[in-house]
């Protein structure tokens, strides 16, 4: 059975509760409180994941950290339609990885300023919002000439790929940071969209379609 | 031009294809947020972004395709009228009269959609660039500002004329109304900017061709004119700076 370590209100973790909610897969949940009782720096924690952080994943004798990385592993591991993470397509993949980067952008800015506002972490807010501002700016252009061109997700031609799910979090939750995603409307737009792909589950300050 | 107060001004809101089936646009006009939504018959509605009934932004709520459902207690507006035609809580019952979204005069034009805060009924000036003005050919991917709309109307008479190559201005934009400017290319583009205040330090350009480049060429022509008006953008950004 896979095994997740997870904080309900992590968009990381969020991240591969739904994904692994998309491709209909079972799994059992070891809950962290990550604030206040910080789990993820204890003793414990830190012999499945040094760096501690959430999520970490288990799957018989496989463990991995990162949220992106194991993302990757489940769709090449568990998807038999290949579409989440086409391993012979060279193009999509180098896509797909490139939009894995910029999800950890997200990671550093937008659930930053997140951080900063929600659970009070010492950090220069501001510098975390405008951030996540340039990124969105980036973000929202290329969905929108995706759009143009008739896509409707990140890469690929005709169907979402794990890139969606590593980005879409953090961004669906931006206004937790303070940072407002009406100066963004094909990012909302692509927002709709994730939501309606079947087997969509929301979190807290996540709503459903 | 007759001096008309900003409330009584059509402004764009957003190009009318983006305001797609069953979605909600969020944007907001002079510091007023709006719930802008196209029904499936076709009609767009430019709403007051909060429920009557408890507060809560309709733009997180959803549209069902004749009426929009308010994400908290589950009221729901019909499109057009505004009035409420459910409360899940009083089933059977029909609602007040009274319970209506607020609305905003909201027509579509040269391929977007101009809303105005006040003056409902009143005689006004179509939305858009006159009479005379032919169908936009072309409308480009909508840029969004930090800055005041006067900077940007300010900065668009200066750096708007510049040719798409780089080279210096060689027309400036000229304004045809407030926060409309025109302006001619080398190349004998005519581009149309339409400015919304969204809030006081916050505004979209709107812009579109007049003439619409061959089908084979689109992309390239919105990928050209995008990176012009991001350079416009950065342009207005940066003298904002402190």
């Amino acid at each position: 059975m896979i095994r997740l370590y997870d904080y309900v209100l992590s968009g990381n973790c969020y991240k591969i509760r739904l994904f692994l909610s998309l491709l209909g897969l079972e799994w059992e949940t070891r809950w962290i409180d990550f604030h206040p009782r910080r789990d993820h720096k204890s003793e414990w924690f830190l012999s499945l994941n040094p760096l501690g952080q959430v999520p970490v994943l288990e799957d018989g004798e496989v463990r991995l950290r990162d949220a992106q990385a194991i993302l990757v592993y489940l769709a090449a591991k568990y998807d038999e339609s290949a579409e989440w993470y086409p391993t012979g397509d060279a193009r999509t993949l180098g896509e797909i990885a490139q939009w894995l980067a910029f999800a950890d952008g997200i990671t550093a800015t937008a659930s930053a300023a997140r951080l900063h506002d929600g659970i009070f972490f010492e950090l220069d807010a501001d510098r975390a919002r405008s951030g996540a501002h340039a990124l969105f700016r980036v973000l929202d252009e290329h969905l929108w000439f995706q759009e143009q061109e008739g896509r409707e997700w990140l890469c690929g031609p005709g169907h979402p790929t794990i890139a969606d799910i590593a980005c879409f979090p953090y961004v669906a939750l931006s206004e937790e940071g303070g940072v407002s995603r009406m100066p963004y409307p094909a990012i909302r737009r692509w927002t709709d969209r994730v939501k309606r792909i079947p087997g969509f589950i929301p979190m807290s300050g996540v709503l459903a379609a | 031009m007759p001096d008309v107060s900003p409330e009584r001004r059509w402004f764009p809101v957003c190009r009318g294809e983006e305001a797609v089936p069953r979605h909600i646009v969020h944007t907001a006009l002079l510091g007023q947020e709006l719930a802008v939504w196209r029904a499936d018959d076709g009609t767009v509605n430019a709403w007051e972004n909060r429920c009557p009934h408890r507060g809560v932004r309709l733009s997180v709520g959803t549209n069902l395709g004749d009426r929009l459902k308010c994400r908290y207690h589950g009221w729901t507006y019909a499109s057009g009228s505004g009035q409420c035609v459910e409360r899940p809580a009083h089933p059977g019952e029909k609602p007040p009269s009274l319970v209506r979204a607020r609305r905003f005069p909201c027509a579509e034009a040269g391929g977007y959609v101009w809303v105005r805060l006040a003056g409902e009924g009143e005689d006004a000036p179509a939305p858009g660039f006159g009479s005379g003005s032919t169908p936009a050919g072309l409308t480009l991917r909508s840029i969004h500002v930090f800055a005041p709309a006067a900077a940007v109307a300010d900065a668009l008479t200066r750096h708007a004329g510049a040719a798409s190559d780089g080279s210096a201005a060689a027309a400036a934009a000229e304004a045809v109304a407030p926060y409309l400017f025109r302006s001619a290319h080398p190349e004998a583009r005519e581009i149309r900017y339409a400015l919304q205040p969204v809030a006081d330090a916050e505004t979209f350009i709107h812009a579109s061709l007049a003439a619409a480049p061959a089908a084979s060429d689109r992309i390239a022509v919105l990928r050209r004119e995008n990176d012009r008006l991001r350079a416009v953008r950065d342009a207005i950004e940066a003298e904002q700076a402190p």
